[in-house]
Parts: structure tokens; sequence; C-alpha cells
């Protein structure tokens, strides 16, 4: 078992030491945030807010490019490679996304060359993002607890995200509730966090590992060590299993994970999870589909019993989550695409979840009354 | 006369228990090499960072984040992790998120329900049956793709004797799962157990299944059930090279292997060449199922070529129910035998294995008309249409003395319906009503035209045993010199290995008093001898003697 690490001391270092300075097109870097909205992802980075010169807040993602320099008794270079690779790949993903308004974009990037005067020898790559209140786990989670409406509409924003991503060929590979982000003025939810995401055709270094994300939200087939050929199958499906679990947490408070291994009998609990199994993942998934029925059960309880809606939550939950990526989405796509186009479609679920959404903010405003 | 006895040859056929029990007596877990490196979690970057977040910010949202995460990557025992879980426990957070903490508290993540237990009374077991059935059409109907729900609702189907539709339900998993060593060992036992006319397709429709998954070459479990199917089909068995290389090797958990070394040890027994059946089956008991502990106690009780011992029983995962009433009978416990009986069939209820022993020891052994009528009661909710069973339930109504009712199930069907290797018990069951009705002469030519029947000509043991069923009813009627009967045919059927003989035998030696004598000795033990002189006129003048002068 690995031992929780501590908190690192703060490093004397350029990226840490950003406090008021001012950078290009008159963006002025505010307080280091310890933790930042949306950026849990981010391990060779650091996060500042920042103001626009019209005093626009936004959140700068300083890159640290001194962690893998310091890399002691390794090759730097190679250590440097990847993560160039990386930060590099993320800038160019930002690019992409320009358009898309249910991902959290770049709003500026750019390179700083001074600090306080003094000429750096390695400048200090920036991003500059929107900046967010809080993220959707934090609502979950708040005192006031989240209505259905909200649940709904924020999964629409969500689900649009994906869609929006899955347009231009990019798997999130990160989506968790953590990972988005609630904007102010009835802009809702956004998607953020690029930093594990891959794009068909685009080499990046984490396409290779074989997770790119969270292992705690990994599907199972990656758990079981079954890693797709196909992209569609490898990533997209993967998506549609977080959306899924994005979904279940908002309804529950727990990630589909949580309650699949609960559910799950010890017996076929992966090694990657420490556990006895020691079959394929096809093996495995008759248990797995066993232990998910049940876990649909509980998602189906921990919905209000009232809610007319409620069948409609598990079905689309059981479509993305399904334990078989072969079997994730919408039948109806499935069926008609077959094996020509993109299985994994969101287009049918986007009109249906932004029903469901107004039906649960009709029902929630009638409950109020 | 009691149709199908306890087996005289033991298969090593697999057990057929609802998946979640298959799961926790351990039968449905992956193959556990021997020697195997100790597994380790992989490293999260994302976890240790949530962790660092936990303690320097312990909120709720990161404490559920924490919980949820740590069950997903198997790291629910650390500290950390177990203080989230004691704030979410205190705390009004969403209520399955409450649930998932006092459940990684109290160590259950991960653990396996028990099934819903069926009664043995045939009416609740009925009833107990159907709630579970449309339960678990229910459960499929919601999600079709569980191919354990099938499997499980098959087995329901089976106990209550709905063939067809077990069938069809077993035909959905199987396509579901096809190399699922659970369903297919599943479909294997149904594919055995249905009975009637077309079992020689039924058990080549069950073979097909084992010969078909890939797993036939690497798994024991598979093997074992190919090569005893294919013993009892009379086929020559795939898996034999397969298995035996895997058993030479021993490469695997002697957990994995115990039924496929019993499978192999029940073939060399009765085939030969595969090596030493004692040395195989004391392979499988190294750590046995409860199943090749049952196999093993079989061999020692009709071939006596190993011994089991006492401890083993104390040693297997799932209650060896079967192996104990083996061993009872054996010992001649029959009370006991009654109970691990009921036992087994609650464990096994689409089973008629249980129940055809406990009634044999009822009826043979015990003579007890009550309880081989709840055996032979509990036998027609899974094999309703059977000949056989129509004839064990007619037995014991004829014990109890409800000979009309008897009579119905005896005539259910008509002699040419009956299978030719049951006549003989079918003849007998007349002679036995005969008897019980008071027709000596009519049960008499009964019971010798069943040991002359075809079946019983070809099998000693049969014939002998319908020579003992008529012994015991002429001891019944206290027909002069069946006594002398009974030692002679002692003598000439003693081989004969069926240890309820012998508490058959006893009865007709020294036959218990029939009612009418135990109301006889009951009366004569409160109303006074009228044959003897009053008892005043023998002592009044004795008292007159003693007391007045």
């Amino acid at each position: 078992m690995a031992n929780a690490t501590a908190v690192p001391a703060t490093p004397l270092t350029p990226p840490y030491l950003l406090e008021g300075q001012k950078l290009d097109k008159g963006w002025v870097v505010g307080k280091r945030m310890e933790k930042q909205p949306g950026q849990t992802g981010g391990h060779f980075s650091v996060g500042y807010d920042c103001t626009s010169a019209n005093g626009t807040p936004a959140f700068l993602k300083a890159i640290d490019l001194y962690r893998p320099l310091q890399n002691r008794g390794g090759d730097v270079l190679k250590a440097l490679q990847p993560f160039i690779q990386a930060v590099q790949g993320e800038r160019e993903l930002l690019g992409e996304c320009r358009h898309m308004d249910r991902v959290v974009t770049a709003i500026d990037h750019g390179d700083l060359h001074e600090l306080d005067g003094a000429s750096l020898l390695i400048p200090v790559p920036y991003i500059i993002f929107e900046r967010a209140d809080h993220t959707a786990r934090a609502v979950v989670f708040s005192q006031k607890k989240p209505t259905h409406g909200w649940c709904l509409r924020t999964l629409h924003h969500v689900a649009v995200g994906v869609w929006q991503l899955h347009g231009s060929m990019i798997a999130h590979q990160d989506i968790k509730l953590s990972n988005v982000l609630m904007f102010p003025k009835q802009q809702g939810a956004k998607i953020s966090d690029l930093g594990r995401s891959v794009q068909q055709g685009r080499t990046l270094p984490h396409d290779n590992l074989d997770w790119p994300g969270d292992r705690g939200y990994a599907p199972p087939e990656y758990a079981y060590g079954y890693t797709p050929s196909e992209f569609n199958v490898r990533r997209l499906a993967a998506d549609l299993f977080l959306l899924g679990s994005c979904a279940c947490n908002v309804f529950t408070g727990v990630s589909i994970n949580g309650l699949l291994y609960s559910e799950l009998p010890k017996d076929f609990h992966p090694r990657w999870q420490n556990g006895p199994y020691t079959g394929t993942f096809t093996e495995a998934l008759p248990y797995l589909i066993d232990a998910f029925e049940r876990v649909l059960a509980r998602i189906r309880a921990a919905i209000h019993v009232d809610a007319p809606y409620r069948d409609q939550i598990v079905t689309m939950i059981r479509e993305w989550c399904e334990p078989d990526p072969q079997r994730r989405g919408h039948p109806t796509t499935r069926m008609i695409v077959g094996n020509k186009g993109n299985v994994y479609s969101l287009e049918r679920y986007l009109a249906q979840i932004d029903n469901l959404a107004r039906r649960a903010e009709a029902f929630d405003y009638m409950s109020k009354r | 006369m009691t149709a199908r006895g306890p087996d005289a040859k033991r298969r090593m056929l697999p057990r057929w228990r609802a998946s979640n029990e298959a799961i926790k007596s351990g039968e449905a877990r992956s193959l556990q090499p021997r020697k195997q490196a100790p597994s380790v979690a992989l490293a999260s970057p994302h976890f240790e960072s949530i962790l660092a977040e936990w303690q320097q910010t312990p909120s709720l949202e990161i404490a559920a984040d924490v919980v949820s995460s740590a069950v997903a990557l198997g790291r629910t025992d650390e500290k950390n992790v177990y203080e989230a879980a004691k704030t979410i426990e205190k705390s009004d957070a969403p209520a399955e998120i409450v649930s998932l903490a006092r459940r990684l508290l109290a160590g259950t993540i991960g653990s396996v329900a028990p099934s819903e237990s069926i009664s043995f009374d045939p009416d609740r077991a009925r009833a107990e049956l159907q709630s579970q059935i449309a339960l678990h059409k229910r459960r499929v109907r919601a999600y079709p793709q569980n191919a354990l729900a099938w499997a499980d609702l098959a087995r329901l189907y089976t106990a209550l004797g709905q063939q067809q539709k077990a069938k069809d339900a077993l035909r959905i998993a199987t396509n579901q799962a096809p190399n699922d060593r659970f369903v297919l060992r599943s479909a294997a036992r149904f594919f055995v157990h249905a009975d009637g006319k077309n079992r020689e397709e039924n058990l080549q429709e069950g073979l097909d299944l084992l010969r078909k998954t890939r797993l036939l070459r690497t798994d024991p479990w598979i093997m074992a059930a190919e090569i005893s199917l294919s013993t009892l089909a009379d086929d020559t068995a795939r898996a034999v090279g397969w298995a035996r290389q895997l058993a030479d090797a021993d490469t695997l958990q002697p957990w994995d292997s115990s039924e496929l070394n019993g499978a192999l040890a029940t073939v060399a027994l009765e085939q030969g060449g595969l090596g030493k059946p004692a040395k195989l089956f004391n392979k499988s008991l190294r750590a046995p199922t409860e199943n090749a502990l049952a196999q093993a106690q079989w061999a020692a009780d009709a071939h006596k070529i190993i011994a089991v011992p006492e401890q083993t029983f104390a040693t297997v995962e799932a209650p060896p129910f079967e192996a104990l009433a083996l061993r009872h009978r054996a010992e001649g416990k029959w009370q006991e035998v009654i109970e691990d009986c009921r036992a087994w069939s609650a464990m096994e209820p689409t089973s008629t294995r249980p129940l055809i022993m406990g009634s044999f020891v009822a009826e043979v052994a015990l003579e007890d008309g009550a309880i081989a009528r709840d055996f032979s009661e509990r036998v027609l909710l899974i094999a309703p249409n059977e000949p056989w069973a129509h004839n064990n339930l007619a037995v014991a109504l004829a014990y109890v003395g409800k000979i009309e009712e008897a009579e119905q199930h005896a005539s259910r069907f008509s002699p040419h319906e009956v299978p030719e290797e049951i006549m003989t018990h079918y003849i007998a069951t007349k002679g036995l009503i005969a008897y019980r009705r008071g027709n000596r002469e009519e049960g008499l030519k009964l019971y010798l035209q069943a040991a002359e029947n075809a079946a019983a000509r070809k099998d000693i043991a049969l014939r002998a045993m319908v020579m003992w069923h008529l012994l015991r009813e002429e001891s019944r009627v206290r027909a002069p010199g069946t006594q002398e009967l009974a030692d002679q045919l002692w003598k000439r059927t003693d081989k004969v290995r069926i240890p309820e003989l012998q508490a058959l035998r006893q009865r007709i030696l020294k036959p218990a008093p029939t009612f009418e004598q135990r109301v006889a000795a009951l009366v004569n033990s409160v109303v006074s001898d009228r044959t003897l002189p009053p008892a005043k006129d023998v002592i009044s003048n004795d008292f007159r003697k003693l007391f007045d002068e």
C-alpha cells in the first residue's frame, strides 16, 4: 500500500514567485492558489488568481519547467521531452477548443521572461483560463442540497461539453465532478482540465499510458488490463463511462467506480487495486455486469421516488457506464450507425437530457411553491 | 418399492448453486497459481493529491472523493481513508455516500449477500420459488445482459420442475457468457439433471457447451465437468489429455484442482489407465471442495480404496452435507442421514439426489412412511411428471395407510408408459399395495412377478431388494417361517452392498409389535384380567386372620 504523500514545501523557483507580476496584454498575477478548482491533474504547474486590464478575473496556470530539470540521477532530457510534449499538446488542444462554449478554454497564453525586472534563464510558460466560482463537486456536498433541476442542467452542460470535444475527436479522459467548473451569471457548467486529453491523430505522451486519467475513475476494462485497439472504443467509450460516473456522482455523491467495486465480490477485484483476480477482462465481465445491476438499483433508490424522470436517468447511466465498452452508448445509434460511424455519439442524449432538465426545473419550481 | 436408490456410481458432476453462493464458496474465482507474486496496488498520483488535499482542507466534498477513489483503488485500509469515512458517516451527506462510508468502516466492501433459502416443505417451497422467479424475471427484464441472473432464473425454474423454461433461460445465459465457468457448469448440471425421453440429447447439448469453450484446455473446473459428463454419456472425454497434464504439473492451488483430481480418480477407478485412483483421490483431498469430499467419501464407502480423515470435513468452505449423508449412511446412522439430506436439498434444490436418498433411507431402513412422504412429495416439485417419483410417493402413502391415494399415484402411469428400468419397482409397489389392502395372495404374486422382471434378472441387488421387501410384508402379516427364509436370503444376498438392507433384515428377524399388539399391551396394563380369581376372594381370609383376630 502506498502511503499518503506529505504536502511538499514550496520551492523557491520562479514559477512559485509570480505574485504581483505584470504580464503581456495587461494581465496582473494575483495570489497563488493552493487549491485551484479544476486543476487537480496538474502535477507540474502552479495556479494563480489573475485579472485582466479591465478587471476581469481569470486563472493563470504557470508551467514549472524547473521540476523536470531537477531530475537528479536521471536523464534530464528524457524527463523534459514528454513534459514539453504534454504542455505543447495541451496548448494545441486548447487552441482547438476555442469555439467550444462548454469547455473551459484558454483566454491567453505566453511566456514570462523577466521576474521583477531580472531576466530569467529559463522562462515560465503560462496559460490563462476563464475563472470559475467553484467546482460541481462543491455544490453536490454543499449545505444547500442541489435540486434535480440543477443536477440535470449541469449534466446537460457536461454532456454538451463532451459532445463538443468528441466532435473534434478529442477524448477528455478525466471527466469528474472536480473537473466540472461552475461559472457565475447563469453561465452554468463547463468541463475543465484537458491535461489528460487525447486527440485522434495527435501524438501525446500520455496516450501511451494504459489509462491517462485518474485511476480511481477509470472504466473497468482498463482496471483489468484490457486496452481496446480502436480509438473510438478505447477513448470515446471511456469518456461515456466517465460522463455516466459524473451523473452517478451528481445524484448519489459517489462515483460509479465507488459503487461498482463496493458491489463486486472481493474475489473479482483486479490486481490493479491489489485484488486477487488473475483472469481476463472478458472473464470478469459477467460478474461486473451482475455488480453493475446492483449499482443501478442503488442509483434508482437514491433518486427521489416522485421524480417522473427517474427511470430515464437510470437508463442513461446504464447505457453510458455499461461495463462492456462495446455495449456503451445509445442503442438506436448503435443499431443505425453499426460499424460505419461513431456509435458513442452523444447527439441523441443531448435533447433528452435538456428535456429532462426542463421537466426537473419545473418540478423543482412547483415543489418550492 | 422405492425406485432409484442412492448412487451406485457417483460422478464428479458440478454443483448447481445460486450465483452468489457459488461466488461465496470460491467456485467462481479465477485460478490461483501455487507460486504467485503478491499483487501491489499501482501508484495513483491523483489519489495521492486528493489525500494531500484532504490533509490540508478536510471538507466533506474531499472526504467523499477520498472514499470513492479508495474503494475503486482498493486502498480502503489506509488511515486517512478511514478518517474520511468517519467524517462522512457523521455528516448529512447524500445517503449513498454515507452507506458506502459505513460499509467501508464495517469492512464489508465486496462482500456477497447470501441467497434466499428454499423451504423443504413442498407447499412453502413452491410459493417461495414462485416469488423468487418473479423477482428474477424482473431482474432480467430490466437488465437482460446479466448472464448470472439468467442462470439463477434457470435454477429456480428447474427447482420448480419447469424444464423447458429453465432450458430457455440457460441458453440465453450461455449465449451471454459462453466462456464463464459458473454459467457453463450450471448449464452442464442442468443437462445432466434433465430427465425423461430426451436425456441423451440433453447430455449431448451439455457436452457441446463444455467442448466449445476455450476454457476446456485451461480450466480444471470445466475439465472435471466434461470428463464426468462424457462418462455419463458413454463418450470419450476430450479433456483427459489436458487434464492429466494439468494434474501432473500441479501448478495450481490444490483447491482449484480438487474436483479435477476427483473426476480423474473416478475414471481411473472405473476404467483404469490413469494411474492409481487412491493417489488421485488423496490429491483431491488436499484442499477439497465439498463436492470433491463427497466423491472421495463415496469411493471410500463403495470401493474401500481410501479412508477420508474425519478432520477433512472441517476444512471445506461450504458445508459438506452430501459427504456427511454418505458417511452417516455407511455408519447406519439413519436419523442423521435424514437431516443431512434435508440440508443437502436446501443447498441444491434442483437436485433429486438428496430426496432420493432421504426417501430410500426412510422407507427401507426406517420404514417411516411420514418422513418418506415428505421427501417424495418434495421430489414431485422438481420432477412432477416422472413415473419413479409417483411410484415413490405411492410407497410412502401405502406405509402411512393411505391406500387409495397410494393406488392413485401407483396407477398414474399405465405399464407401457413406465420405463423399463423401473418396471420392477412399479410391479413391487403394486404388490405392496395389495398386501396393505389385506390381499396377501395378490401381493405375493406381484412381488414374485417383480423379481422375475427383466431388470431384476440383470441386477442381483435389485432382485434382492424385491425379495427383502416381500419378506418384510410376509413378516408384517406374521406368516410362519418368514425368519427362516430371511436367514436363507441373507446368506444368498450378503454380498449386496446396500447398508439399509441390514436394518430391514433386523426388522424381519425381530419384528416390532404391530399397532394392535401395542394397544393390547396398553389395555392389559390397566384393565384387570378376568381369567384370574378375584383378589378379595383370595386375600380376604388372610386380612381377617392378620388384623381382626
